[in-house]
C-alpha cells in the first residue's frame, strides 16, 4: 500500500525550523547550519516520492540530514587538510584574518557545550543532537541512525562521558560555563 | 550488538541498563537508569543551550527552497524518461556491437589469403624448395644431399630427352642459384629453368 501524496510546501512550514536547530547544533556554526538545512529540503523537494511512509516524515529528513552533514564533515576535513600543507609550505604568505563581527558569532557559539559536541565522533554526536536538542524518543533516534536500540543508549552515555572528558582536558566543568544573558541559572549551580 | 560491560570507567553504572527492555521505561527513566546526576547535568545543559542557539539564530527560509518547492515535478513523469533512455542506450550498443562483429567477419572473410612460400604451391616446389634450403648454407652442404636434391626435381620418371623441371627458382636467393650453377656444372645435368 503505497504512502499518501505528500504535500511539500506544508511538510516544509511545518518542519523547517526543527531541521534548521538541528542543523545548527551538529555544524557548529550558523553558516553551515543555514546550508545544511537549506539542502535537506532541497533534497527533500527533489526526491518526496521516494518516502515510502516506513517512517514519520520528520525521522526520514533527520536521516536526510545526518547524511548531508557527514559528508560535510568528510569534505571540511579533507579541505582542512589540504590547507594546512598549503600554509605550512607558505609561512610568508599574507593570510587573511576573519572579519570582525564572525570572530564575535564564533565567540558566541564557543560559549555553548554544543561547541564541544562538534568535536565528538559523529555517533555519538548525532545521538546526543537528537535527544537532547530535539528531544527525540530512543526508538525514534534508533530509527534515524539506523541502528539498535542498545547502541543509541551507548552511545548518549559515552558521549556525555567524552563531553566531560573534553572539558576537564579545556579546563573548564559545568559549573564554571559562562552564562548566556539574561538566562535561568539555577541548573548551572 | 553485543558490547563490553568491563569498563574502566567510574561511572559505569553497577546495572546493565543498555540490554534492559525498555518497552515499560519512558525516555526520562531510562535518562536516569543510564545517568549520574552530572551527567543528567550536562544533558539538560545542552537542551537549553539549544534552545538559546535557535533563538540567537532563528530559521530564516531562503528563496531557494520556495523555487524548489513550487516547482512541483510530475511524478509520474520521473522515472519512465530515465527508464526509456537506458533501453534506448541499451539498443544502440547491441546494435553497434553487432555491426563491428559483422564488419569483422566480412572484411577479414574475403581478404585474400597470405600467400605461402613462392615454391610451396606444388609437390616438386616443396621438394626443392627444401633442397635449396639445404643449399643456402653454402656449395659444401650441396655435396651432401646432392642424391636428395637429384630425387626431388623431378618425382616423375626421368626420360632421356626430358629434361627435370625446377620450378619457382625466381624467388631463389644468390647462395641457392649459385649452389645451383654448381650442381648443375658439375654434374653435367641437362635440366629446364623457368624464371
Amino acid at each position: 500500500m503505497s504512502p499518501p501524496p505528500i504535500n511539500v510546501k506544508q511538510a516544509t512550514n511545518e518542519h523547517f525550523a526543527r531541521i534548521h536547530r538541528a542543523a545548527l547544533v551538529l555544524s557548529g556554526n550558523p553558516w553551515d547550519a543555514d546550508d545544511l538545512a537549506q539542502e535537506t529540503f532541497l533534497v527533500f523537494a527533489a526526491q518526496h516520492h521516494k518516502f515510502q511512509g516506513r517512517s514519520s516524515l520528520y525521522t526520514w529528513l533527520y536521516g536526510i540530514l545526518l547524511n548531508l552533514d557527514r559528508r560535510e564533515r568528510r569534505k571540511h576535513s579533507m579541505r582542512r587538510n589540504k590547507l594546512r600543507v598549503l600554509w605550512e609550505d607558505d609561512p610568508d604568505k599574507n593570510h587573511t584574518a576573519p572579519a570582525a563581527e564572525t570572530a564575535i558569532e564564533v565567540s558566541e557559539w564557543k560559549k555553548s557545550l554544543w561547541a564541544y559536541v562538534a568535536k565528538l565522533p559523529d555517533g555519538q554526536r548525532q545521538a546526543l543532537v537528537l535527544r537532547f536538542s530535539e528531544s527525540m524518543r530512543y526508538e525514534e533516534i534508533a530509527e534515524v541512525l539506523e541502528c539498535p536500540l542498545g547502541t543509541v543508549k551507548s552511545r548518549i552515555f559515552h558521549g556525555l562521558v567524552s563531553l566531560r572528558r573534553l572539558m576537564e582536558n579545556a579546563g573548564e566543568s559545568i559549573k564554571h560555563i559562562p552564562m548566556f544573558p539574561n538566562q535561568d541559572q539555577v541548573h548551572a549551580i | 550488538m553485543p558490547f563490553s560491560v568491563h569498563s574502566h570507567d567510574d561511572e559505569w553504572p553497577d546495572v546493565e541498563p543498555f540490554d534492559d527492555p525498555i518497552s515499560n521505561l519512558s525516555d526520562a527513566d531510562i535518562d536516569e537508569a543510564l545517568l549520574s546526576d552530572d551527567l543528567l547535568e550536562f544533558a539538560q545543559q545542552l537542551s537549553d543551550d539549544a534552545a538559546h542557539l535557535q533563538a540567537c539564530y532563528p530559521a530564516e527560509r531562503p528563496s531557494k527552497i520556495e523555487s524548489a518547492i513550487n516547482e512541483k515535478p510530475s511524478e509520474a513523469t520521473k522515472s519512465p524518461p530515465k527508464k526509456k533512455f537506458r533501453w534506448a542506450a541499451l539498443a544502440f550498443g547491441a546494435g553497434t556491437a553487432c555491426l563491428l562483429i559483422a564488419v569483422s567477419v566480412i572484411y577479414y572473410g574475403a581478404a585474400p589469403q597470405r600467400p605461402d612460400s613462392p615454391i610451396a604451391n606444388s609437390d616438386h616446389a616443396v621438394e626443392a624448395g627444401d633442397s635449396l634450403a639445404v643449399h643456402q648454407v653454402g656449395v659444401e652442404r650441396y655435396q651432401t644431399s646432392t642424391a636428395a636434391f637429384e630425387a626431388s626435381i623431378s618425382p616423375q620418371p626421368i626420360h632421356e630427352n626430358t629434361p627435370p623441371t625446377i620450378t619457382e627458382i625466381g624467388n631463389a636467393t644468390g647462395p641457392q642459384l649459385e649452389a645451383l650453377y654448381d650442381y648443375l656444372e658439375d654434374e653435367d645435368k641437362v635440366v629446364r629453368l623457368s624464371i
